[in-house]
């Protein structure tokens, strides 16, 4: 590896060598270490890329287990992380897919990952998470709260940890789900075990009609489509020290599209094809050192290819073209090792080399952005009562240079019972190259978006060929884009008041400075508004989670949970002080100043979020229930939400300040309720039943990711040897 | 001043009793006198004034008199007036109906001599037509409307040259004589507030005139566009002060940019480039607007 060697200046070499150093005092210690007692109860490794139990882990985290998953019979993972407490999956409207949303901050700042590696393939930010399959899926982590400290740019707000099955035994299992607009979701999963060596196979297949909010308009809100998916998981134990370990992912879909785009009194009928390719590749080196030294080397690598072709219908003349291409390698060596009794050193460190090659970008010429970093933990069990996580993480990016993510958390158990914990941290994410590089050119609307470092050219350009009529921002103060950064709290507590019950509260707070927006910076003679970005926005999300988790002794549980949410941007907050802000009533136009009370927050963000859930297993006769009740209160969409099926997404803002207040319209609060029953036959059939969005709740212009009443029916048949 | 000086459609018909029985008189039905407010109350004002005419409607005689009238809202606050049908019923005999009119006063410049205008509809070089192969708007002939506030008058484009106008518009941008844009010494400066309650020019105000194409005095930083909807709305809270081309102060806020103002435009539907506008013009040459 010698990639490691280079350093890109004294700075960099030099830092490196005291991590390295620690990273080296560290495992020396570890050799004079002593075993650490094992925890028999739920573990989760996202949190701090070690093995640890849930209980006594200081930061906010849950797991959803197979079994959730597989009393819900939901089978992708929009399905069943938008019923997951303080996750929102929220409408991306141009339709490439549904980003997630935690602790109120945008899809872009959740990193997912899938066996502890990185989904790539962002459009705009957001991930299209019906991408993933659910199932060979083991359990999904997640961790709220920055995860920077461990995993670097995107663990802004959180990390989603997708974990698939590894191979335990000898089995074949297939599983079929046939829903509403003839959607079908076909799996096949086969694990061989013998003495050293396991495989599994996977593979997936997903094919709907896609579904149609709009009838009275040509073309559907969602074309239809499939996908495939191919893993292949491998594992080879030489002896109890070390293990080798090879898995591939493989993922296609295709995309039928035929739909209209309203243009004026005008609509061109367009249709053609979208194809997704994503492929990932990661062998592993698992070795350890007598009882005390873990040390674990991976190389990853991700490449992730769109390319859509649209043909106008009447003349066959091309209306749209886009090749997207990302490639990401990370190989990454980690060790984690016991320190003296009751505490665990991990060190690592690695590189990611990025790519992006596409038709969006001026010449479509390869743009790479590579960083370096490494990683110290310590976790340490203080007199049983005390559970204290420390780390640190640096970055150094060609790009936008280095960045230090400190984390700091501690848990205190008061009793069995009670255990009260908090954290605090910063994350940041490093801006997309889309931030650098971009070049958008929208005919219909008006307008240019240019990425930071092709502004000022383009700017010229344009100034040559029509004239700039005007500037609204300096281009040349544009300056260089950095990375947008949070600082983060996290308190409170969790009480396990019976065996398998527990009520659990968290108090969240997320301040973000430097957030990348567009801004307007000139306007051409044919009245086009050129736009680019800034790290302008500063904002703050925080709130509170509250749930109980109730076991009945009969089999039911209970599950009630609520997130209660204030997101708002500082700048208008600042504003609005100073008595600077202002609305118009749209009837009377006469304007108003803005209280602080009048002014809701962010787009997109219910207040109140609900959750309730009741599972129910009949172990004796082997059936099973699920009912689950989300509900979101009123929220706004903004005027950047684009259209629907050529239909404009009304914004909320109607007095014309851009800010969502009071005086606006908002999209009401909505209840989804979804069911399900299953049976399980001659212990090798499991057939189910399921609804979902029970009472059919639609609003297709402000919602368009919400379709109708979905009715579903399971088949799994699992033969073990 | 045409409806302060009209006539006054106050009109009693008198219905000869045809009740026979009792002691019988006859319906007389008293409309409002026709009532003119001026311009510039809050739109509750406006709406209470109207409501207090609206009944002071008078009936006498008949037997159970009952007055009723056809319930039209009250004019608009900035303009506009209301001409309400009343009726009056009698168990005995036929109804009765008078009309009389509400007016809110969009011009009344013999107040104080301040000058309150509320104008509606300034053409700003909007579109002429329509592309018959894909609907979008064509034929802008890609000149200024050139308005003067002395006395609410559009300036010919002929007379650009000269110092007889004091702010002119072409779709989005709007720029004032002076510097730039013409030969007069108008300058102007753009103030966060409410316009109500700018009640003089603050002392350390800093006009500023129209240097470049993209220097200018107000320009366009007086609007949001929602590139999505295709949509332009006016900021709230930006009221433009304006000494104009014989040294006078105006205070000035844009409320619409698609003609009729409609509450909630569609770019597909209405007409852009339609401005309207409202402003205090105060002739004396002192900083006060009231």
């Amino acid at each position: 590896m010698g990639y490691f060697c280079e350093s890109t200046g004294v700075n960099f070499a030099f830092r490196m060598r005291i991590l390295a150093l620690l990273f080296l005092i560290s495992m020396h210690l570890c050799l004079l270490a002593q075993k650490d007692s094992v925890h028999l109860d739920e573990i989760i490794i996202t949190a701090t890329k070690t093995q640890r139990s849930l209980v006594s882990l200081p930061m906010p985290a849950s797991i959803i287990k197979n079994k959730e998953i597989a009393l819900t019979g939901t089978s992708r993972l929009e399905d069943i992380l938008a019923e997951q407490n303080g996750l929102t999956v929220v409408p991306q409207i141009n339709g490439f897919g549904n980003g997630l949303q935690m602790q109120g901050l945008n899809p872009d700042y959740t990193m997912i990952l899938i066996d502890g590696e990185p989904l790539i393939g962002r459009f705009t930010g957001n991930l299209e998470l019906n991408r993933v399959t659910l199932s060979n899926i083991r359990k999904i982590e997640i961790v709220k709260g920055p995860s920077s400290s461990l995993y670097g740019s995107e663990a802004l707000g959180g990390v989603v940890n997708i974990i698939t099955k590894s191979p335990e035994y000898d089995k074949f299992q297939i599983g079929l789900k046939y829903a509403s607009h003839n959607t079908l979701d076909a799996s096949a999963d086969a694990n061989y075990v013998t003495g050293k060596f396991s495989l599994s196979l996977f593979g997936n297949h997903f094919r709907t009609d896609g579904f149609d909010l709009f009838p009275d308009i040509f073309g559907q809100t969602v074309a239809p489509y499939y996908n495939t998916t191919l893993q292949f998981k491998s594992k080879y134990e030489l002896n109890e020290n070390h293990i080798f370990q090879l898995s591939a992912k493989s993922f296609y879909e295709f995309q039928d599209n035929l739909f209209q785009v309203v243009n004026g009194q005008d609509s061109i009928k367009v249709s053609g094809q979208s194809r997704i390719r994503d492929f990932s590749l990661n062998p592993q080196y698992k070795f350890r050192l007598g009882e005390k030294v873990y040390m674990n080397a991976s190389l990853y690598g991700s490449l992730y290819h769109t390319d859509t072709r649209l043909l106008k219908n009447d003349s066959n003349e091309t209306y749209y073209t886009d090749t997207f291409q990302q490639t990401y390698i990370k190989p990454e060596i980690q060790s984690s090792c016991y320190y003296l009794k009751d505490q665990k050193w991990t060190a690592g460190f690695g590189a990611t080399l990025e790519s992006v090659e596409t038709s969006r970008y001026v010449d479509g010429e390869k743009r790479t952005q590579n960083t370096k970093y490494a990683f110290v933990q310590h976790e340490w069990t203080l007199r049983k009562q005390w559970e204290i996580v420390s780390g640190l993480r640096y970055d150094n990016n060609t790009i936008y240079g280095a960045q230090w993510s400190p984390k700091f958390a501690v848990q205190y158990s008061a009793g069995d019972k009670l255990k009260l914990k908090s954290s605090v941290g910063t994350g940041f994410k490093s801006p997309d190259f889309r931030y650098l590089y971009l070049n958008f050119k929208n005919a219909a609307a008006g307008y240019y978006v240019f990425g930071t470092n092709e502004l000022k050219a383009q700017i010229e350009r344009l100034a040559n060929e029509g004239g700039i009529l005007s500037y609204s921002y300096d281009p040349n103060s544009i300056g260089k884009l950095t990375a947008e950064k949070s600082f983060a709290v996290n308190a409170g507590f969790q009480y396990y008041y019976a065996e398998g019950s527990h009520l659990d509260f968290n108090f969240f707070r997320n301040d973000l400075d430097g957030l990348i927006e567009s801004r307007a910076i000139a306007i051409t003679k044919d009245l086009k508004t050129i736009y680019s970005y800034s790290n302008i926005k500063r904002a703050f999300t925080q709130g509170f989670e509250f749930g109980v988790y109730h076991k009945f002794k009969n089999g039911l549980q209970l599950e009630l949970s609520s997130q209660i949410l204030y997101a708002k941007d500082k700048e208008v907050l600042d504003q609005i002080h100073a008595g600077l802000f202002f609305g118009r009533d749209p009837v009377t136009q006469e304007s108003y100043r803005l209280k602080e009370s009048d002014y809701f927050g962010l787009y997109n963000r219910s207040r109140h979020t609900e959750t309730g859930k009741v599972f129910y297993e009949n172990e004796k006769h082997h059936w099973n229930a699920s009912l689950r009740v989300i509900y979101k209160s009123k929220f706004g969409i903004d005027n950047t939400a684009g259209s629907v099926q050529g239909t404009i997404r009304p914004s909320s803002d109607t007095n014309g300040n851009l800010i969502l207040d009071s005086y606006d319209q908002f999209v009401p609060g909505y209840f989804l309720c979804n069911a399900s029953v299953g049976k399980t036959i001659l212990n090798q059939f499991v057939v189910q039943l399921g609804v979902e969005n029970i009472f059919d709740y639609t609003n297709p212009s402000s919602i368009p990711n919400l379709q109708g009443r979905i009715v579903f029916v399971n088949v799994n048949y699992k033969l073990i040897k | 001043m045409k409806l302060l000086n009209g006539v006054f459609f106050i009109t009693a018909i008198i219905v000869l009793n045809s009740c026979s029985k009792e002691e019988s008189s006859t319906l007389v039905l008293n409309c409002p006198q026709n009532k003119t407010e001026a311009a510039f109350q809050s739109q509750d004002s406006i709406n209470l004034k109207f409501a207090n005419w609206l009944s002071s409607a008078k009936v006498s005689g008949g037997c159970n008199a009952a007055v009723t009238n056809d319930h039209l809202s009250a004019p608009n606050a900035f303009g506009g007036s209301v001409t309400v049908t009343f009726t009056a019923t009698s168990t005995c005999g036929s109804p009765v109906t008078c009309t009389a009119t509400f007016t809110v006063n969009d011009d009344p410049s013999s107040l104080g001599g301040i000058r309150n205008v509320y104008y509606k509809n300034l053409a700003a070089d909007p579109a002429t037509g329509y592309d018959p192969m894909t609907g979008a708007p064509i034929g802008y002939k890609n000149l200024f409307t050139f308005f003067r506030f002395s006395d609410t008058t559009l300036v010919p484009t002929t007379d650009s040259a000269t110092g007889k106008w004091d702010i002119a518009f072409k779709s989005s941008t709007i720029i004032i004589n002076s510097g730039f844009s013409g030969p007069g010494s108008a300058a102007a400066f753009v103030y966060n507030g409410l316009f109500s309650e700018l009640k003089e020019v603050p002392q350390d105000s800093v006009f500023k005139q129209d240097v470049s194409s993209t220097e200018l005095a107000i320009g366009k930083s007086w609007y949001n566009y929602d590139p999505a909807a295709m949509i332009l709305t006016p900021k709230p809270g930006k009221v433009f002060v304006i000494k104009t081309a014989n040294n006078k102060y105006v205070k000035m806020e844009i409320l619409s940019y698609y003609k009729d103002s409609p509450a909630s435009p569609n770019a597909f539907v209405d007409q852009a480039r339609f401005y309207s506008f409202k402003y205090v013009y105060q002739p004396d040459g002192s900083k006060k607007f009231e």
